[in-house]
C-alpha cells in the first residue's frame, strides 16, 4: 500500500488530501481547503499537512510520497512537484472517468486542457489577456454588488435579462459594471452578463485545443459556481461544440487529488526502478 | 564558511555592475593592470602570466537599462553586445586597459571594431581562433595568434613575458579547471546538495575576482557544500544547452530547478572548463595551450566542428556521462551559433531518444511563466511517461 498527500497551492486557496492506493484500489481518507487571506502560503500547507496527519492517525514516517502542485514548488517537506495541468488532469479523471477535456478556472487564470483516458496531457491553451476571466474578478465584482461569493452562482440563475459585459479587459469590465448598477440593472443580470463573458471565453478555448468529446470537467476555485457551469453550457451549445460541462462537489481539490496520485504511481514507478531514495 | 556567507558574496559579485573588487584589486598596486574578455574561451594563462586580472564581461544581465547600446546595433541581433556597449559608453569599464573579443560569431566580431572606435586609445583584440585542427595548419596558426596576444600585452606592460611565467600560470589555472570538474561532478553526483543557481553564481564569480580568490572560493564552496543537509526531491536530470555567450537571467536557472529538474550539466561560463585536461606545466607553455584547444577542448556551437557526423556526440556524451534524462536546449534570441546548430543538436537526440524541449531567453527575460510552463510539463513527461 502507498500513502501520498497531495498539496494545491494555489493563488487564493490552499487545497491538501491523502490518499491510500493499493494497486487499482484507491481510498481518499482525508481533505482540507484553506483560504489563504494574506497568510504565509508554505505555513499553511504545512498547517493543512499536520491535520490531514492528526485526521488519519499518521505519522510524517508513514507518508510515502509527499507531491506538491501549483505554487508549492518552495514547500520545504515536499518530496516532489508536478506541473498544475498535469495534476488538474489526473485529478479530473479520477472524480469525472467520462472526463476528456479540463477547464482549470482558478483566481488568477483560465485554462482549458484536453486528455486522454489516463490522465494525460493531450494539448491546452490558457487565458492570455488579463484577469476578466478569473475567479479574483468575480470576487471583486460581488464585492462591488455586495453579495457573498456563495450567493453568486445561485444569483445568477435568477437572471431574466442579462446585460452585455466587456470580455477583454477587467478595468473596462468593472467599470461596465458600475454604470449597470447607476442604471439600476439588477444583481442578477449583471452576474450572469458576467458568467457569459467568462463563458465565451473559455469555451473559445475548449475549442481550440479540439476538446471535441466526452466530459468537460470544471476544476479550480470557481468549478463549483452553477451560474457559471449553466453559462458555459450555453455557450458550447451556441458554438455548436457537442460537449457538456460537468463538476464535482470535489472539484476545487482535482489538482490536490492528481498530485496525490501521481506521487503515489511515481513512487511506485521509483520503486520498481530501485530508486527509491529520491523519493526519501 | 558557510554556503550562505560564499553565495551572499557571489550575489554581491554578481550584482555589482561596477566591478568593484577588479576595480579594487587594480587600485592597490599602480603597476596592475585589467585585462577585459567576453565568451566564450581565451587563454587566460597568457593575461595571469602578463601580471594582468583576467575579467570576464558577459553584458549587462536583467539589471541594466539599455539605452545607448539600442542605437549601436540593429533590432535582430541579441542583447549581449548592446548591453556590453552600454557598460562601456556608460563608463563603467572605463578602469580597465584592454579588451579581447574572441571569434565567437559576426557580433561579437563587430562589436570588436566598436570597441575599438569607442576607446581608440585601449588595447582592443579580436582573438581568432582556429577553425581547422591539423596541428601543422590550425596548430600552427594558433601558436601564432597566441605569440601575437603574448606580445601584445608584453609591449601593454612594458615587461616580456616568459615560457617560464605562462608555465606557472597554467599550473594555476590547472587547478581551478580541476576544482571546476570537481565542483560540476559534484553537482552531477549530489545535485541536491549544490543547486545550479548556487554553482552557476560561483562559476560567475570566477570571472570578476583574481583566480587565486577564485580557487580559494570553490574550496570553501565544496567543503561547506558536503557539509550542508538539503532535502532530495524527486526532480528530474536535465542537460542544459546553448547558453554559451549571452547568459540567462538567474531566475530562469531557478526556475527550471523549481520546475523539478535538476540540472546535471550546463555550457554557462563554459570558459573556466573550455580545456578538459590537466595542461603540461615543463614544455612550450603556447605549444601546449594550442594542442589543448585543438585535440582536448569543449565542444560548442561556436567552434568549428569538422565532420557533420561528430556534431552533438559531445552532448550526447554529457547526457550518458551525467544520466541525463532530457535536454533542455535554452538559448539567447538571435544567437547564431547556438540557434542553427540547434536543429542538429535536435536530431542527434531524436536519434538517440533522448527527450528534449527547447525555447530562447535574453540576459534580461523577466517573463518567467511561459518557461515554467515549458520545463514543468517536460519534467512531468520525463517521471510520468518516459
Amino acid at each position: 500500500m502507498t500513502i501520498s498527500a497531495g498539496i494545491d497551492v494555489g493563488t487564493g486557496a490552499i487545497k491538501a488530501v491523502l490518499f491510500e492506493t493499493e494497486g487499482e484500489q484507491i481510498n481518499w481518507r482525508a481533505k482540507r481547503n484553506f483560504k489563504i487571506r494574506q497568510r504565509d502560503p508554505l505555513k499553511l500547507a504545512r498547517t493543512a499537512f499536520e491535520e490531514l496527519l492528526e485526521e488519519t492517525g499518521l505519522d510524517e514516517a508513514q507518508v510515502d510520497y509527499t507531491a506538491t502542485t501549483g505554487d508549492g514548488e518552495n514547500v520545504p517537506f515536499a518530496t516532489g512537484h508536478f506541473y498544475s495541468m498535469t495534476t488538474h488532469a489526473r485529478g479530473a479523471i479520477y472524480l469525472e472517468p467520462e472526463a476528456r477535456s479540463v477547464l482549470d478556472i482558478g483566481a488568477l487564470h483560465g485554462r482549458a486542457i484536453k486528455i486522454n483516458d489516463l490522465g494525460k496531457v493531450l494539448s491546452y491553451r490558457m487565458t492570455s489577456q488579463c484577469a476578466s476571466g478569473s475567479g479574483q474578478f468575480l470576487e471583486n465584482i460581488s464585492r462591488y454588488l455586495g453579495i457573498a461569493q456563495s450567493e453568486i452562482g445561485t444569483l445568477s440563475l435568477q437572471a431574466d435579462e442579462p446585460e452585455t459585459v466587456s470580455s477583454i479587459c477587467a478595468v473596462l469590465a468593472e467599470t461596465d459594471v458600475i454604470n449597470m448598477v447607476s442604471r439600476g440593472i439588477t444583481a442578477p443580470n449583471i452576474l450572469r452578463g458576467i458568467h457569459l463573458s467568462m463563458a465565451g471565453r473559455l469555451a473559445k478555448l475548449l475549442r481550440v485545443v479540439k476538446a471535441e468529446d466526452g466530459i468537460v470537467f470544471l476544476s479550480g476555485g470557481l468549478a463549483l459556481d452553477d451560474g457559471l457551469l449553466g453559462a458555459l453550457n450555453d455557450s458550447l451549445t451556441d458554438m455548436k461544440l457537442k460537449i457538456n460541462a460537468r463538476n464535482h462537489p470535489d472539484s476545487p481539490f482535482a489538482g490536490a487529488i492528481g498530485a496525490a496520485l501521481w506521487g503515489s504511481f511515481r513512487y511506485q514507478k521509483l520503486l520498481d526502478q530501485g530508486l527509491l531514495e529520491k523519493a526519501s | 564558511m558557510a554556503i550562505k556567507d560564499i553565495i551572499e558574496r557571489c550575489t554581491e559579485l554578481f550584482d555589482d555592475l561596477e566591478f568593484n573588487a577588479a576595480k579594487n584589486w587594480k587600485a592597490a598596486d599602480p603597476d596592475r593592470k585589467v585585462m577585459a574578455y567576453m565568451p566564450v574561451y581565451v587563454p587566460e594563462e597568457i593575461i595571469h602570466a602578463a601580471g594582468m586580472m583576467p575579467l570576464g564581461i558577459v553584458g549587462g544581465g536583467d539589471q541594466m537599462e539599455v539605452i545607448h547600446g539600442d542605437a549601436y546595433y540593429q533590432s535582430y541581433i541579441c542583447r549581449i553586445p548592446r548591453s556590453t556597449i552600454e557598460l562601456g559608453v556608460t563608463g563603467k569599464l572605463d578602469f580597465i586597459d584592454g579588451m579581447l573579443f574572441p571569434s565567437i560569431c559576426d557580433v561579437i566580431r563587430n562589436l570588436s571594431g566598436m570597441w575599438k572606435m569607442i576607446h581608440p586609445d585601449k588595447f582592443v583584440s579580436y582573438f581568432d581562433v582556429p577553425q581547422n585542427f591539423v596541428d601543422g595548419i590550425g596548430g600552427e596558426y594558433y601558436v601564432r595568434e597566441l605569440e601575437h596576444l603574448r606580445d601584445g600585452f608584453a609591449e601593454l606592460t612594458g615587461k616580456p613575458i616568459s615560457n617560464d611565467a605562462i608555465n606557472r600560470s597554467i599550473a594555476i589555472y590547472n587547478e581551478r579547471r580541476r576544482l571546476v570538474r570537481e565542483i560540476y561532478e559534484f553537482r552531477s553526483e549530489t545535485p541536491w546538495k549544490a543547486p545550479a543557481s548556487e554553482v552557476y553564481l560561483l562559476m560567475r564569480a570566477g570571472l570578476v575576482i583574481p583566480v587565486e580568490e577564485h580557487i580559494a572560493m570553490m574550496k570553501d564552496y565544496l567543503a561547506a557544500a558536503n557539509e550542508e543537509q538539503r532535502p532530495l526531491r524527486d526532480s528530474c536530470r536535465v542537460v542544459i544547452n546553448g547558453s554559451f555567450c549571452e547568459q540567462p537571467p538567474l531566475n530562469l536557472i531557478k526556475t527550471i530547478e523549481m520546475s523539478g529538474c535538476y540540472i546535471v550539466d550546463d555550457d554557462y561560463l563554459l570558459g573556466n572548463r573550455w580545456l578538459l585536461e590537466d595542461l603540461a606545466t615543463d614544455g612550450n607553455a603556447l605549444q601546449v595551450l594550442a594542442d589543448a584547444f585543438l585535440h582536448h577542448s569543449a565542444d560548442t556551437a561556436a567552434k568549428y566542428c569538422t565532420r557533420k557526423e561528430d556534431v552533438g556526440q559531445f552532448l550526447l556524451q554529457s547526457v550518458k556521462q551525467h544520466k541525463a534524462e532530457g535536454v533542455i536546449f535554452a538559448a539567447p534570441s538571435f544567437c547564431d551559433p547556438a540557434l542553427l546548430e540547434r536543429p542538429m543538436l535536435t536530431d542527434r537526440m531524436t536519434e538517440h531518444d533522448v527527450p528534449h524541449i527547447s525555447f530562447k531567453y535574453a540576459e534580461n527575460s523577466g517573463q518567467m511563466q511561459p518557461i515554467r510552463e515549458q520545463t514543468g510539463t517536460f519534467a512531468d513527461t520525463l517521471k510520468l511517461w518516459s
